[in-house]
């Protein structure tokens, strides 16, 4: 079930409901059957996984928790985690590897094709599993106290709008809102809307429009020109963030109306003054994830500025990995190592640590905003490149199309195309970065203006839903 | 506030703000309105009007001064120059993939290459035409043109008459005297009378042009399955939406019976001369015999389109979108190779 479909809205509307004609008592159990369902709509077969990987995080947490003997419960935690690993691993890797060693093999003319499998990637499986580690690290490094109810341990790990693509959300946010008792505010209830509104906008208007351009320019780069392919990228750019940030604000305005807050998943991003900055900023949940259960146990920057950057390097080789089976991905991963490398290099040797966010200080400051938020965006876009390329046979077209320019019949006018839809997605960044709200359509005064805005956005959202196919989200595959 | 103060507050911003969203989504080319009601030959592109298509593949073009797809050629044809009409519905209009990939364009490349004469392709192809629109097209619009060679990109399926038209169109019919005639009746009916007056909002409007395609899909009973998705178990839907995803692009159609008026159509044409049927699926099917017997010319693309099966390239199959469809990259690349072979011989 996708968020941008009609049949989600519909079951939206026949939830939310029901959840409040339920005793408050009774809402997880509605919740998680609407859950379950959820999931089940996408392939029924995946909800025993779904609860085997749940009960297992919940058996583990218990074991865990209730062991005195450090060995054991250091048995425990690799128990739990590497069940959860194994699992991720078969689904998502098990044929990237045979592949590779069959390339190795292959050079002595052997084969490994015979152990190729034809494996079904569950959805959200990467996020499941990295919700499981976390809250079998966070119970066994004693930040977090296993859950005693299963159905906090299954809620927690498969509520819907987190299911699909996060946010990867931390068992000490989310368990205790379970605990308390779902009931939402009239605020929650306000906010929600308001970022379904919003990020349907930008799922559908901005990201699923420009996603079908990329899809035909990266299905067939041989027939564009150089011009063409450039924008085709700056076009993935602009579509992989609202796709996703759209999706996280659905994801959050769904929650919210059933009185969970969630994470906040991005932060304008593309405002960012360095790659160092971005990461704070883009895919927050699994930056912080990658930054708590990687990058510190590497020994994070506590054992000197050399190993520093090596840890940096292979945090993000790893997230590089985690998002997708394949080498480009890999090399997406190690470039962004180099990026968050030389980015600490350089704040090390200048001494000055950035402010969290800009604000005015005169021409020259906003100068100097502008030209780190051009150059990082820029340097961002480039490693997109890696992220969208099927293989590394595109790589190479789209490289020597750089090297050999290749006039373009329709360059111009795809360049005001991206412009259009760049121009958008920065629109409601900024008004988002300065009223530091996702939902900030909720600031307009007096309402019937505001409820004008939202209705419009609404409707225009609704019309393309009807007549377009919904183009699934990025992340879904990861 | 009061209950009208609202109202209008609402309403202004909520019409200020579609504006907006109007200029975005034109700039932006999620959707562009590049069509009229012309009280001559139906629906008809505008001249001079871009063009955006992302169905099966990706279109980026527009329309000449004149109204139709390619260079625009002038009415006045110099002598030298041999000049081709080209006719059909969606293959021949080929909102798939960029001009210079389309058959048309590869047909007049290689035809004035091979030839050594100047060739003009005009392409009036427009998508969801059948045959008759597509002659009534020829008459009253493209013979003005005047081309040397017209050529009719069909199927079978196109020969059928039409029971119904969504868009309001002109259509023949036989006079007492057997003579063909067009009926312009559409002219006087509500759905033109409306055109005719939201005229301006329809042809540029790119907002009322999506609400105009959601409403056409509504009125094709394709709502409960958008919107209820798996949970909408209509046996039909679901075969219809398999049918159109995954439909033999050759399939043939059985028993199809011509009328009188297609029937006066060949001889009009036949009495022409200048007529030649690019046929898209097998001999049998087509009406073969009774273009054979007027002595119109006929030629069949399905042997190079199964050749290119034969290497392991399907021609309908679109590997952006993993749709089957319109003929691709590959399709028409093959398509006008064949073309400017067959077509050759005939520029003098």
């Amino acid at each position: 079930m996708l968020f941008n479909s009609f049949i989600y809205l519909i079951f939206l509307l026949v939830l939310v409901p029901l959840f409040y004609l339920t005793p408050v008592r009774m809402r997880n159990y509605l919740l998680l059957a609407a859950s379950y369902l959820f999931y089940s709509y996408w392939d029924v077969r995946f909800c025993l996984l779904l609860l085997g990987s749940s009960l297992l995080a919940y058996f583990t947490g218990i074991r865990i928790e209730d062991s005195k003997d450090p060995v054991t419960r250091k048995r425990w935690m690799y128990f739990g985690i590497g069940i959860s690993l194994t699992m991720l691993g078969f689904f998502k890797y098990f044929n990237f590897f045979v592949d590779s060693f069959d390339s190795m093999v292959s050079l002595w003319g052997g084969s490994l094709d015979f152990l190729h499998m034809r494996i079904i990637l569950p959805v959200g499986i990467s996020f499941f599993t990295f919700q499981n580690y976390s809250y079998i690290m966070d119970v066994y490094r004693g930040s977090f106290k296993a859950a005693r109810n299963p159905l906090e341990s299954v809620f927690y790990n498969s509520f819907f709008p987190l299911l699909m693509a996060g946010p990867i959300e931390r068992a000490a946010n989310l368990m205790p809102q379970i605990r308390k008792g779902l009931s939402p505010t009239r605020d929650q209830m306000r906010e929600g809307v308001h970022l379904i509104v919003i990020g349907l906008f930008q799922k559908v208007i901005i990201g699923d429009a420009s996603g079908r351009i990329v899809d035909n320019i990266f299905g067939y780069m041989e027939h564009y020109g150089s011009l063409e392919l450039i924008m085709g990228l700056l076009l993935f750019t602009v579509h992989i963030y609202t796709d996703f940030a759209g999706y996280s604000n659905i994801a959050r305005g769904s929650a919210k109306l059933v009185g969970v807050d969630l994470s906040v998943n991005f932060r304008q991003p593309y405002l960012a003054r360095s790659v160092n900055e971005y990461w704070n900023r883009w895919h927050i949940s699994l930056s912080s994830w990658l930054k708590d259960y990687i990058y510190i146990p590497l020994g994070g920057n506590r054992k000197g500025k050399v190993r520093t950057y090596i840890n940096l390097f292979l945090t993000m080789l790893f997230a590089g990995l985690w998002h997708g089976a394949a080498w480009t991905f890999v090399l997406y991963g190690a470039l962004h190592g180099i990026y968050l490398s030389v980015g600490r290099y350089l704040m090390d040797r200048s001494g000055k640590k950035p402010s969290r966010s800009y604000s005015y200080a005169g021409p020259k400051s906003f100068l100097l905003f502008l030209g780190t938020v051009t150059g990082t965006y820029i340097l961002v876009a480039a490693s997109r490149l890696l992220f969208r390329a099927d293989d590394f046979t595109q790589v190479g077209i789209f490289l020597d199309r750089m090297a050999h320019w290749v006039p373009s019949d329709m360059g111009a006018r795809l360049t005001t195309i991206t412009l259009s839809f760049t121009l958008m997605m920065f629109f409601i960044d900024i008004i988002q970065y300065y009223t530091k709200r996702d939902d900030f359509t909720l600031l307009i005064r007096p309402i019937p203006v505001r409820w004008g805005v939202v209705s419009a956005m609404m409707l225009i959202s609704l019309i393309y839903m009807f007549v377009e196919e919904p183009l699934p989200f990025v992340y879904f595959q990861f | 506030m009061s209950i009208l103060r609202s109202s209008v507050l609402f309403l202004l911003t909520f019409l200020g703000c579609l504006l907006v969203l109007e200029l975005y989504v034109s700039s932006a080319e999620i959707d562009l309105s590049y069509h009229e009601l012309n009280p001559v030959i139906g629906k008809k592109m505008l001249p001079n009007k871009r063009i955006v298509m992302l169905k099966e593949g990706f279109y980026l073009g527009q329309t000449n001064e004149y109204g139709y797809l390619g260079p625009a050629y002038p009415k006045e044809k110099p002598d030298s120059v041999f000049r081709i009409a080209l006719m059909g519905n969606s293959y021949a209009e080929g909102f798939q993939l960029w001009e210079k990939y389309h058959f048309s364009r590869i047909l007049e490349r290689e035809l004035s290459a091979r030839t050594g004469k100047t060739v003009q392709l005009l392409n009036f192809g427009s998508g969801n035409l059948n045959f008759h629109d597509m002659y009534i097209y020829y008459r009253n619009w493209a013979k003005e043109f005047n081309p040397d060679l017209v050529l009719y990109v069909v199927k079978s399926e196109n020969m059928k008459e039409r029971t119904s038209y969504f868009i309001p169109s002109p259509y023949f019919y036989l006079d007492p005297d057997s003579a063909l005639q067009v009926n312009y009746d559409f002219t006087g009916k509500s759905v033109y009378q409306t055109y005719d007056r939201f005229s301006f909002l329809m042809e540029n409007s790119v907002l009322v042009k999506m609400s105009q395609n959601a409403y056409k899909l509504a009125q094709k009973g394709r709502a409960p399955q958008i919107l209820f998705d798996k949970l909408y178990d209509s046996y039909a839907a679901s075969k219809q939406k398999k049918d159109e995803l995954e439909k033999d692009p050759e399939a043939e159609i059985k028993d199809l019976k011509l009328t009188a008026v297609t029937e006066a159509i060949f001889d009009e044409m036949s009495a022409e001369g200048k007529t030649l049927f690019v046929c898209r699926d097998a001999a049998p099917a087509f009406p073969e015999e009774l273009l054979r017997a007027r002595g119109i010319p006929m030629v069949f693309v399905n042997d190079t389109l199964h050749d290119l099966k034969a290497a392991g390239i399907d021609p309908y199959l679109w590997k952006s979108t993993g749709r089957k469809g319109h003929w691709n990259y590959e399709g028409n690349e093959a398509v006008g190779h064949f073309l400017a072979e067959k077509l050759a011989p005939l520029v003098p």
